[in-house]
């Protein structure tokens, strides 16, 4: 009973601050070198559950 | 949504860099800024170390950020590459962000899509022109159709004299606002919260408040070069169908010498000349 409750808690939580889970993401260059030629940072993808593949960095 | 934007490296590169934002999988970018722009400085005004709530510089060598929150539903994919002629360098550079995170502007909620509301997006307009005198522009300029609010927009101008400062600044609730709108600024230092061409003592020429903010005054007695910022999460403006902010190079009297409620006609207040305007607005809109 505790459980159910206490998912349910979780999942109005998760309702009203977005509908998912609070993750974060992100990613970095250090001392990389900027040219004319586009190069991607971050290249970041969400799955329809709300679960997340993970971050591909080109540097 | 990202919650977090930094760059340095070498200087300018890093100052001027092409920064594209492609969100869930379009093919162009919806957002592209230069981080100093982003910030609301420009012609790369050397200024060091200064910050708000949502962007600043912390270094005298690069070091721009921002905490704007650019929501997105499927992917973002984030790009960097030099500003078109710079020479190559180094660059260190981060952006973050959060799942699921709610934006709220101050107790105005952008709805992200929770419970069935809507999904908002960000919109980065720029302008890049010449304006001839008492002209006008729409720093803003959202179509019939669509909602939203203001986020930020910066300001910037190179012009022969102070007396395109005269610019009233007005705002448009839906596309279909006539003029004069909602007044925001009787000239354009006071929609920065300034006054009298940013009389602002001691050969100060910046300052940073919570949501406005000088980022570049020059003025030498005739041409000025100027650039500004301002945040609408304190004081927010809204659209409900379409709509937008206008702002003139220089503004005119009418007959009994009051300023910005007169479209047309009237006495030019100084001697406005060409000005060459860069501005841009970030904008949510669903």
């Amino acid at each position: 009973m505790h459980t159910a409750f206490a998912v349910l808690l979780v999942c109005l939580a998760g309702s009203v601050l977005g509908g998912g889970p609070l993750r974060n993401f992100g990613t970095g260059v250090s001392n990389g070198k900027i040219t004319d030629e586009e190069q991607t940072l971050l290249n970041y993808t969400l799955s329809d559950t709300g679960e997340v593949s993970p971050c591909a960095c080109s540097q | 949504m990202t919650t977090h934007f930094w760059i340095t490296g070498s200087t300018p590169q890093s100052d001027t860099a092409t920064i594209r934002y492609y969100v869930d999988g379009e093919r162009m970018a919806s957002i592209e800024f230069q981080p100093q722009h982003a910030c609301g400085v420009a012609f790369d005004d050397p200024e060091n170390v200064w910050g708000n709530k949502w962007a600043g510089k912390g270094s005298n060598a690069g070091g721009f950020f921002h905490a704007f929150r650019v929501p997105f539903y499927k992917s973002l994919t984030v790009t960097y590459a030099l500003a078109p002629g710079a020479e190559k360098g180094s660059i260190f550079i981060q952006v973050r962000g959060v799942e699921n995170l709610p934006i709220a502007m101050d107790g105005a909620d952008v709805p992200t899509g929770s419970n069935g509301a809507p999904r908002a997006r960000m919109v980065l307009q720029r302008n890049n022109l010449t304006m001839a005198p008492l002209e006008y522009l729409s720093v803003v300029d959202m179509p019939a159709g669509t909602q939203g609010l203001v986020f930020q927009t910066m300001i910037s101008f190179s012009a022969a004299n102070v007396h395109t400062l005269e610019g009233c600044v007005r705002w448009y609730g839906t596309a279909s606002t006539a003029f004069p709108g909602v007044l925001l600024g009787t000239g354009t230092e006071d929609f920065y919260s300034s006054s009298h061409y940013f009389k602002i003592g001691g050969g100060a020429t910046h300052y940073h408040l919570p949501s406005v903010g000088l980022t570049h005054f020059v003025s030498d007695g005739g041409a000025v070069e100027f650039s500004a910022y301002r945040y609408q999460d304190m004081d927010p403006l809204f659209f409900s169908d379409g709509g937008g902010m206008q702002w003139r190079n220089g503004d005119v009297f009418d007959g009994d010498g009051l300023k910005c409620f007169l479209q047309r006609g009237g006495h030019a207040i100084g001697d406005p000349g060409p000005a060459d305007v860069l501005t841009y607005a970030w904008v949510y809109t669903w």
